[in-house]
């Protein structure tokens, strides 16, 4: 599950290491930090203009 | 069946918005110890019953909560302490120069905290610091607080079942207190029959929480707890707590003096032993309507200084014997702030008006003789105050409540 870090902080996370403020990343099942909100796994669908 | 270690929990904190209304703590600091417990004041029905046994059940009390947390004084951790023992005033100074936070003995900010407990995170809301003790432990300054708080939640009982497929509320049962959900927020995880749920409402009849469509399956009886958090510091890692040997405390005549000789080693007195005690001497207001306390309230407010230094003179032998006013200044000094190395991480406590109460100058075998003394920390009428005390930090006023 991608989370992101929504702190105005850097933060270190256990045995994940640094997050920037603002970057999303993988944490491992059962994680639970105030600091981070759940992002979507759904994929990013783009869609192309029909001409 | 999981085993727990003390050094894999945490204490988190944030200051809260309103009086005595919870938030999900999300600073999380360096812990030493804690030791709170919450005194639920319960004791043995021993009303005549025609029974051969004292007691066949135990009555609500009214409630208590507060005990003791030590932690190293960094910087940043020292502000959150004094931000519940006293008052903070306007913050200061900017990222680059470092954020200067002056304090003033008045009543002080309330905080939600949260202490992790292997599964479950321990919530204590309307949180402030009863007492505070600073002293340095082995060089490093460790500070010492005991808070009170009113109201908890850790754990709850679901009086309705969870029956599978698209819950969304569950509904605790009232052998706690009247209002078992008080001390969640929206966002707050707990866990009921082994799922998370993200709670979105806490409902205002104070028995029932909301959430989005969840498979969760638990009969009337299960537990819930609220789940702990994953524990993050700032980077860069913890600070270094503030040091003894990066401290000078000037004794003189009055405020200006004693600043004025903490200002270089040379005219600095050298303690052997420093401990700052100060008391809020909270008091717990008890209402009608609820078992916990409704309000913490700040009595009078009153403090002591222990010191020991190797005896010179009989100087302050004379000023115990003639009660005579001192002044006492600490000023300690983190890390450089600024790149020009002009400001730093800095502690400034002022001391207006001390008197001896007492001092003495025992004597053992092989031990040189001291001055063991023990000040009693009084308000000056010239100065219009008691203390003077400052922080400047890497923190922002913002997490302060600002």
């Amino acid at each position: 599950m991608k989370y992101k870090n929504v702190s105005k902080k850097d933060l270190l996370v256990v045995g994940i290491g640094l997050v920037k403020s603002g970057a999303i990343r993988n944490m491992p099942v059962g994680f639970h930090n105030i600091n981070f909100e759940k992002v979507s796994d759904k994929p990013i669908i783009i869609k192309k203009d029909n001409k | 069946m999981s085993n727990y270690l003390s050094d894999q929990q945490y204490i988190a904190l944030k200051v809260e918005a309103a009086e005595n209304t919870p938030i999900t703590p999300d600073v999380f600091l360096p812990l030493i110890s804690e030791g709170i417990v919450s005194d639920l004041g319960r004791s043995p029905d021993e009303r005549i019953a025609g029974l051969d046994w004292k007691s066949d059940d135990l009555l609500k009390g009214r409630h208590l909560h507060g005990g003791p947390v030590e932690l190293y004084a960094d910087p940043d951790t020292l502000g959150h302490i004094f931000n519940m023992f006293y008052k903070k005033g306007a913050t200061g100074g900017d990222a680059a120069v470092g954020y200067t936070h002056p304090f003033t003995a008045a009543n002080p900010k309330s905080y939600t905290i949260e202490i992790a407990k292997g599964l479950y995170a321990q919530r204590y809301w309307g949180v402030k610091a009863n007492n505070l003790k600073l002293e340095f432990d082995n060089n490093k300054l460790k500070a010492s607080i005991d808070i009170k708080a009113v109201g908890q939640f850790s754990t709850a009982t679901l009086a309705v079942a969870l029956t599978g497929a698209d819950m969304t509320e569950a509904v605790f049962n009232q052998d706690y207190i009247l209002k078992p959900t008080e001390g969640l927020v929206a966002g707050d995880v707990v866990v009921i029959g082994g799922v998370d749920v993200t709670i979105t409402v806490v409902e205002a009849d104070g028995v029932t929480i909301t959430f989005a469509a969840t498979t969760v399956t638990s009969d009337i009886g299960g537990s819930v707890y609220l789940k702990k958090q994953t524990y993050t510091t700032p980077d860069p890692v913890l600070q270094d707590p503030l040091f003894e040997g990066n401290t000078l405390i000037g004794v003189g005549v009055d405020e200006t003096t004693a600043t004025t000789a903490s200002g270089a080693k040379a005219t600095a007195t050298p303690f052997q032993e420093f401990v700052i005690e100060l008391k809020n001497n909270l008091f717990e207001q008890a209402a009608s309507g609820q078992h916990d306390p409704i309000k913490i309230l700040p009595k009078m407010k009153e403090g002591r200084i222990l010191t020991k230094k190797l005896f010179a003179d009989v100087d302050q032998h004379r000023k115990w014997i003639d009660k005579t006013k001192q002044a006492i200044t600490l000023i300690s000094k983190g890390r450089f702030i600024k790149t020009d190395r002009t400001t730093w991480d800095e502690l400034s406590f002022k001391f207006h008006k001390v008197k001896l109460n007492p001092n003495s100058n025992p004597l053992e075998v092989g031990e040189y003789i001291y001055d063991n003394q023990e000040f009693d920390i009084l308000y000056d009428r010239t100065d219009v105050k008691a203390i003077t005390l400052s922080l400047v930090n890497r923190t922002s006023g913002v997490a302060y409540g600002d």
